[in-house]
C-alpha cells in the first residue's frame, strides 16, 4: 500500500514538474521581438530588436548560403555577409531595449545572435531568413495562377 | 607725326577714357547700392521677391515602397534633387485640386484607411505645421479658386500610387481624413518612385515596426553608417561688437535717426528708442527685438492670414531678408493688446537639418506679429555656418538616443522605463555659450510625453 502510494506520488510529482517546466527554465538572454523561424521575405533589410538586461552585449551576424563545386558535387556553405558601415555589436542600454537592421542577400541567409549577459553567460539563436526578389515572388504568384487544377482533378477521375 | 605726338594723344585718350568709366561707375551705381546692407546682415540670401511657395515646404517627405520599406526624403544635398521632382508632382496634384474646384469630390475617410495607404505604394508628404487651407489656395490655387474644398487645413497628404490611387489629406485641425480618388495614374510619381527604389535608399523604419511601441506616425533610420554630417563653426549674423553696423542697422527701423536714443546696458545688449513709436534690443549675442509701442494704424482690411504672410514677408525682406534654406514653421492667431493678429515663426536649415538653438528651443530664428497688415513685433537670431569639418563617427542609433533621455528622465535608482516618444529627427543645435564662434553640431530632437530633448548625436550626452 504504501509502495503504490509512493509510487502514485512520484509519478504526480513528475507530471507537475513537467507542467511547471517552462516557467522553472531559465528565461533566455535575448527575448526577440519577431523570433527567427524561417522567414520568407522580400525586404533586403530586417530588424533585429528585442529585450535584454542592461549591459548585456549582443554581436548580430548574417551569413549567406554559397554552393561551391567539389568533386564534381554540388557543397553548400555559410559565408558571413560583413554588413558595410554596420557595426556587428551593441551593447544595450538602460531601456534594456536594442535594435539593429541587418542587411540580407539574395537567397538562404543564416541570421546568427550571440547575447552575453553582464555574469557573463551566453546564448546564441540562430535562424534562417529567406529573401526573394519582387520578380521571381511575382512568377511565382502567376505560375500558381496558371496552375490548372481542373484539368489535374479531371486527369485524377479518369 | 613724331614719336611724341603718338605718346601725347594716346596720353589724351587714356585719360578721357578714365574719365568716361568714372563717370559710369559713379552714375550708373546708386549710392545705395554701394553702401550695401551686407554691412548690417553679412551672409543672408538677399533675394528679395519672396514667393509664398519657398517657405511652405514640407518637413519630409516618406516614399513607401510597400510593406515595411520606406525611406524618407530630406531637402538636403544628397536627396534635394528627387525631392524636389517628387514634390513638383504632388504640387502640380495640388495644383488640379485647387484649380478643379467643384470637380473634385472630397469623400471623408477613417483614420484606417490613412494607414492603409502607408502600407501600399506612396508618397507621404508632411508639413511642419497643419497651415490654413487659404495659404495652400494661395500657393497651387492662386487666390480664390478651390473654395469649395471641405479642407480647413492641411499637415500632410499622401499621394497613393498604382491603379486605385488616391489622394487623402489630413486635416489637422480638424482632425479628419479626406479621399479623392486620382482619375489617372500619375506615371512621373511612378517612375520616379521606381527608380528611387532602385538606388535602395537608407531604409526608415516605424516604432511599431522596430518594436519599441505601437506608434507609427514617424520613421527613424536604423543605419547610421550611411549619415555624413559635419561639425560646423557658427557665427551670428550681426557683429556686436561693431557699433557702426548696429547703428546702420538700427537706422532701418527708424525713419528719423536724429530722434533716436541709444541706450547701452550694463549686460552689453543695446536700445534704440525713438520714446514714440518703436524700441530696438540688440543684445550681445547678436538677438535682435523689435517692438512697436502703438498698435493703432493698421489696416483692418487686411487682417487675413495671407495678407499677415504678405506683411511679414515684405517686412523680412526690407530688416535683414531671408537666411538660405528659410521655411515657414508656424502660423498662429494671437491677441495682442486687444487686437487679433497673426504670429509667423520662420526657421531656416543647414542642408536640410533644422537648427536649434541652445536655451531657445520654443523660439524660432524669425519670428514676426503682424497685427491688421502691420508688423508690431519681430524678432531675429541668426547664425552662419561659416566653417565644417568631417567627423568619422558613427552618429549615434536613434535607440541610444532614447537611452539618454530615459538616464536624463529617471531619478537615482528608479526603474528604467521607455519614454513614450512622440516624434524623433535629427536637426543641428547651435551652443550659443561662448564667444562669437559657436559650435553647430548634429542633434536627435526628441519630443516625448515629458517634453522635448535635445541629444547630441555624436557624443550621447543631453544637451537640453
Amino acid at each position: 500500500m504504501l509502495r503504490k502510494g509512493s509510487l502514485i506520488l512520484f509519478i504526480s510529482l513528475i507530471l507537475i514538474l513537467n507542467m511547471y517546466a517552462p516557467a522553472l527554465a531559465a528565461p533566455g538572454i535575448v527575448e526577440l521581438i519577431k523570433p527567427i523561424t524561417d522567414i520568407k521575405t522580400v525586404n533586403k533589410n530586417m530588424i533585429i530588436s528585442g529585450w535584454a538586461k542592461v549591459d548585456t552585449s549582443i554581436e548580430v551576424r548574417v551569413y549567406s548560403r554559397v554552393a561551391q563545386k567539389v568533386d564534381g558535387e554540388e557543397v553548400h556553405s555559410w559565408e558571413e555577409y560583413v554588413q558595410s558601415g554596420k557595426e556587428a555589436g551593441l551593447v544595450v542600454g538602460p531601456t534594456g531595449f536594442f535594435a539593429r537592421e541587418v542587411e540580407l542577400k539574395n537567397g538562404t541567409n543564416k541570421v546568427v545572435i550571440k547575447a552575453v549577459n553582464p555574469e557573463g553567460e551566453e546564448e546564441i539563436i540562430e535562424g534562417m531568413v529567406t529573401l526573394s526578389s519582387k520578380e521571381e515572388v511575382r512568377e511565382a504568384v502567376q505560375n500558381l495562377l496558371n496552375f490548372n487544377f481542373l484539368d489535374i482533378i479531371k486527369k485524377i477521375i479518369k | 607725326m613724331n614719336k611724341e605726338k603718338i605718346k601725347n594723344w594716346i596720353l589724351i585718350g587714356l585719360v578721357l577714357l578714365s574719365f568716361g568709366l568714372t563717370t559710369q561707375l559713379w552714375l550708373s551705381v546708386p549710392i545705395d547700392k554701394m553702401i550695401t546692407e551686407d554691412q548690417a546682415f553679412s551672409g543672408q540670401d538677399s533675394k528679395e521677391d519672396y514667393d509664398l511657395s519657398s517657405f511652405v515646404l514640407p518637413q519630409y517627405i516618406v516614399v513607401n515602397f510597400g510593406g515595411q520599406s520606406h525611406t524618407k526624403l530630406i531637402n538636403d544635398s544628397s536627396n534635394g534633387r528627387v525631392f524636389a521632382e517628387i514634390y513638383q508632382g504632388v504640387s502640380d496634384i495640388l495644383k488640379n485640386i485647387f484649380i478643379g474646384g467643384q470637380n473634385i469630390a472630397f469623400e471623408q475617410v477613417k483614420w484606417e484607411e490613412w494607414m492603409a495607404a502607408r502600407e501600399r505604394k506612396s508618397i507621404e508628404v508632411e508639413y511642419r505645421w497643419a497651415f490654413d487651407v487659404s495659404i495652400f489656395r494661395e500657393v497651387f490655387g492662386g487666390g480664390k479658386a478651390g473654395e469649395d474644398i471641405p479642407v480647413a487645413s492641411i499637415k500632410g497628404l499622401i499621394v497613393s500610387l498604382g491603379r486605385n490611387g488616391a489622394v487623402y489629406i489630413n486635416d489637422g485641425a480638424g482632425g479628419t481624413v479626406y479621399k479623392w480618388e486620382l482619375p489617372d495614374i500619375h506615371t512621373l510619381l511612378e517612375r520616379l518612385v521606381e527608380h528611387l527604389e532602385e538606388q535602395d535608399p537608407v531604409k526608415y523604419w516605424s516604432l511599431k515596426e522596430i518594436g519599441y511601441s505601437e506608434d507609427s506616425s514617424f520613421y527613424v533610420p536604423l543605419d547610421m553608417s550611411s549619415f555624413n554630417l559635419p561639425i560646423g563653426t557658427a557665427m551670428t549674423e550681426l557683429d556686436t561688437g561693431a557699433q557702426a553696423i548696429l547703428d546702420a542697422q538700427a537706422s532701418v527701423f527708424f525713419s528719423d535717426m536724429s530722434m533716436v536714443r541709444k541706450i547701452t546696458e550694463m549686460n552689453g545688449s543695446y536700445i534704440y528708442t525713438d520714446n514714440q513709436s518703436a524700441l530696438l534690443r540688440i543684445d550681445s549675442s547678436g538677438l535682435m527685438e523689435y517692438l512697436v509701442y502703438s498698435y493703432a494704424g493698421g489696416d483692418r482690411n487686411r487682417a487675413d492670414i495671407n495678407s499677415a504672410i504678405d506683411a511679414a514677408l515684405k517686412f523680412i525682406n526690407a530688416h535683414g531678408g531671408m537666411p538660405e534654406q528659410s521655411y515657414l514653421e508656424e502660423i498662429r492667431e494671437v491677441v495682442e493688446n486687444d487686437y487679433r493678429g497673426h504670429l509667423l515663426k520662420f526657421n531656416y536649415a543647414y542642408n536640410g537639418l533644422p537648427f536649434f538653438r541652445r536655451g531657445g528651443l520654443e523660439t524660432s530664428a524669425i519670428e514676426v506679429t503682424v497685427v491688421e497688415g502691420k508688423v508690431v513685433k519681430y524678432t531675429r537670431n541668426i547664425h552662419h555656418i561659416t566653417k565644417a569639418r568631417i567627423v568619422q563617427k558613427p552618429l549615434l542609433y536613434p535607440v541610444q538616443a532614447a537611452d539618454v533621455v530615459v538616464e536624463a528622465i529617471s531619478g537615482f535608482g528608479e526603474e528604467k522605463r521607455l519614454p513614450v516618444i512622440l516624434d524623433m529627427y535629427l536637426g543641428y543645435c547651435i551652443d550659443t555659450e561662448g564667444t562669437k564662434e559657436y559650435q553647430a553640431f548634429p542633434v536627435w530632437h526628441i519630443k516625448t510625453e515629458e517634453g522635448a530633448f535635445i541629444v547630441d548625436a555624436y557624443e550621447g550626452r543631453l544637451v537640453e
